[in-house]
């Protein structure tokens, strides 16, 4: 699709000219931490080159979302969504979210409510220029200043961003803004991945039963930080309430991380220790994902590794399951 | 696309007492207040909710072919169950499904059938068992013999059936209990051990067992010492399976999804995924 200029002095006409018809949500500082927030001013959207603290799954996937209520019938929440603009958003994030997409929507069943909010999201991709300390984008065989996950990808080049459209969803962003097309498509920057990409390779059984997986997670807390941090993790619960005397339904983001994650009423629980947990987030993302759907459910954003108050890091302990393998 | 989450309201029409002993064990036979039918086939299971309360799965306990009502055997043991033995015939409730896969009713026709249940596990399977006594289908299947386990007589579920399946021809049941008592005459002792008294037609019997799951283990155990194939062994898995559809991540054995993968899987199937349940 086309490439067209979006000189940096005009953004701020493009945004107010967005948030008319669409809720915004792009990087903004809150305190010293820069996330993802619904912006109603163009001056509080930050596009720099800082990796955001969460990624913008929130967006589509809530933390904490109304499903529905109980009555005569039953009424499915959220039936009317907000048409919304994700601004600003990395590679990393961007690939996260195909992971996502393929779990809600491929299959026999369709989870409707993230595909509601998908359908009602226009997602605007920006380039990374340098790897932050815990970043191993690169190392999983991703682009940091490149990917078409996206409606539009924005690479910034000095006093402008090429505009790259991908879908309709991103040309009508553009229509009747007469922005000039690129003079020629500008090349896609490359980033070479030297060593070869990060995955376990290996089967299931062998990885499960020859990693000694107690050793790898002695450090971990079971905090659940990682999980709710990681642009691809997605499991969630169920949990009931009563609103003003009517039942109502929400879904909550859930951790593997935590020991009621799997136990049974019966009390019997198929992961009953860390290191049983451990292993399920670790094997999820890096073997089961990919069995599934296609996709490592790992894009190296390297939040769960910023955010570790023990310092677990998710990219030694898989080159160590790797290396152990070969060694076996 | 149809929302999977939503549930539909439904009605208690009746609540039959199972067990007479601590274990506190109820069969709610229930219809869908629209007047629709949920049809299923024996191995699925459906997500009940108490408004306000939560939602939890149980397997299918009656005939697939009873297209009027279904019926769920219930222990009182968490927090939907619990409010759900509260409730009285008349009483609504909700539901969703069916999920997961069945049994393999096709393929097993023509053998010889071996059921194993252990309490509760029994409930699962009996409409695997009533689909078999159907008199439309009795004649597909062969000899059918049941080793029905209980910690004690007073734990046997649908015992007021037991002498109506027995009836049916070429149906053998063999009761156990745990510990002897007084006045019983059938077997004492465990089925991974009296499984070993029957008689097998070894290379045409399918297994289908279920119970706690040191019950499964063992029996399968036993079942595969005696050789019975590892493809014609199946059971019935539980899990927490909150979302039915393969996506809140929670029931995974390595990389297949109990709820849709399963809850029927032949033990050739569990021998190639990780010990995880």
């Amino acid at each position: 699709m086309a490439h067209v200029v979006v000189p940096k002095n005009r953004l701020n006409e493009l945004l107010e000219g967005w948030m008319k018809n669409y809720r915004v949500v792009a990087p903004h500082r809150n305190g010293k931490a820069l996330v993802f927030e619904e912006v109603k001013k163009a001056s509080d959207v930050i596009l720099n080159d800082e990796i955001t603290y969460k990624s913008p799954k929130e967006y589509l996937f809530p933390q904490v979302e109304k499903i529905m209520t109980f009555g005569d019938g039953v009424e499915p929440e959220s039936t009317e969504v907000r048409k919304t603009i994700v601004l600003g958003v990395k590679t990393c994030d961007l690939e996260a979210l195909k992971v996502m997409t393929a779990v809600f929507t491929k299959g026999k069943y369709t989870d409707t409510y993230f595909e509601k909010n998908l359908n009602n999201t226009v997602l605007i991709g920006l380039g990374c220029r340098a790897e932050k300390p815990g970043c191993f984008c690169n190392a999983r065989g991703l682009n940091k200043a490149h990917s078409q996950a996206c409606d539009m990808f924005l690479t910034d080049s000095g006093d402008e961003y090429m505009a790259e459209i991908l879908t309709c969803k991103g040309e009508e962003l553009l229509e009747g803004l007469q922005l000039e097309e690129a003079p020629s498509p500008a090349a896609i920057p490359q980033d070479d991945n030297q060593a070869g990409v990060l995955e376990i390779d290996g089967e299931e059984n062998v990885i499960f039963n020859k990693t000694d997986w107690a050793s790898i997670s002695e450090k971990c807390l079971g905090c659940g930080t990682c999980t709710f941090i990681c642009p691809t993790c997605h499991c969630f619960e169920f949990k009931d309430t009563v609103l003003e005397g009517v039942p109502v339904r929400y879904r909550c983001w859930d951790s593997c991380m935590y020991p009621k994650f799997t136990i049974h009423a019966s009390g019997h629980n198929p992961r009953a220790s860390k290191k049983e947990r451990y292993r399920q987030r670790i094997m999820h993302k890096y073997l089961y994902v990919k069995q599934n759907f296609g996709y490592t459910a790992c894009t190296g954003c390297g939040r769960c590794i910023r955010s570790c108050p023990a310092g677990m890091n998710i990219k030694s302990v898989v080159t160590e399951i790797m290396e152990n393998l070969k060694n076996s | 696309m149809n929302n999977p989450y939503l549930p539909q309201k439904a009605e208690i029409m009746e609540v039959i007492q199972e067990t007479t002993s601590d274990l506190d064990i109820k069969t709610y036979r229930v219809k869908l207040l629209d007047g629709g039918t949920i049809s299923f086939m024996p191995g699925q299971f459906i997500e009940l909710s108490i408004p306000g309360v939560g939602e939890a799965p149980f397997g299918f306990a009656s005939s697939p072919l009873d297209t009027g009502y279904i019926e769920l055997s219930i222990k009182r043991v968490g927090l939907v169950t619990e409010a759900l033995h509260s409730l009285k015939a008349g009483s609504k409730i909700w539901l969703r499904g069916p999920f997961g896969n069945t049994f393999p009713v096709k393929e097993m026709e023509g053998s010889n059938i071996l059921i194993i249940a252990g309490g509760l596990g029994l409930a699962p399977l009996r409409p695997l068992i009533l689909y078999m006594f159907d008199e439309r289908n009795r004649c597909k299947y062969g000899d059918v013999q049941m080793l029905l386990a209980a910690r004690s007589t007073g734990d046997f579920i649908y015992r007021r059936e037991f002498e109506a399946w027995e009836r049916i021809m070429d149906t053998n049941i063999i009761k156990t209990i745990d510990r002897p008592e007084e006045g019983w005459n059938g077997k004492v002792g465990f089925p991974h051990i009296l499984v070993g008294e029957i008689e097998i037609d070894i290379p045409n019997t399918y297994a289908v067992l279920c119970g706690p799951p040191i019950m499964i283990k063992s029996v399968s155990s036993r079942l595969l010492e005696m050789g019975i194939p590892k493809f014609k062994i199946l059971t019935t898995l539980e899990m927490r399976m909150t979302c039915g559809v393969g996506k809140c991540g929670k029931c995974n054995i390595g990389h297949q999804y109990v709820c849709i993968d399963g809850p029927v899987f032949s033990m050739a199937q569990l021998a190639e995924m990780p010990a995880e349940y």
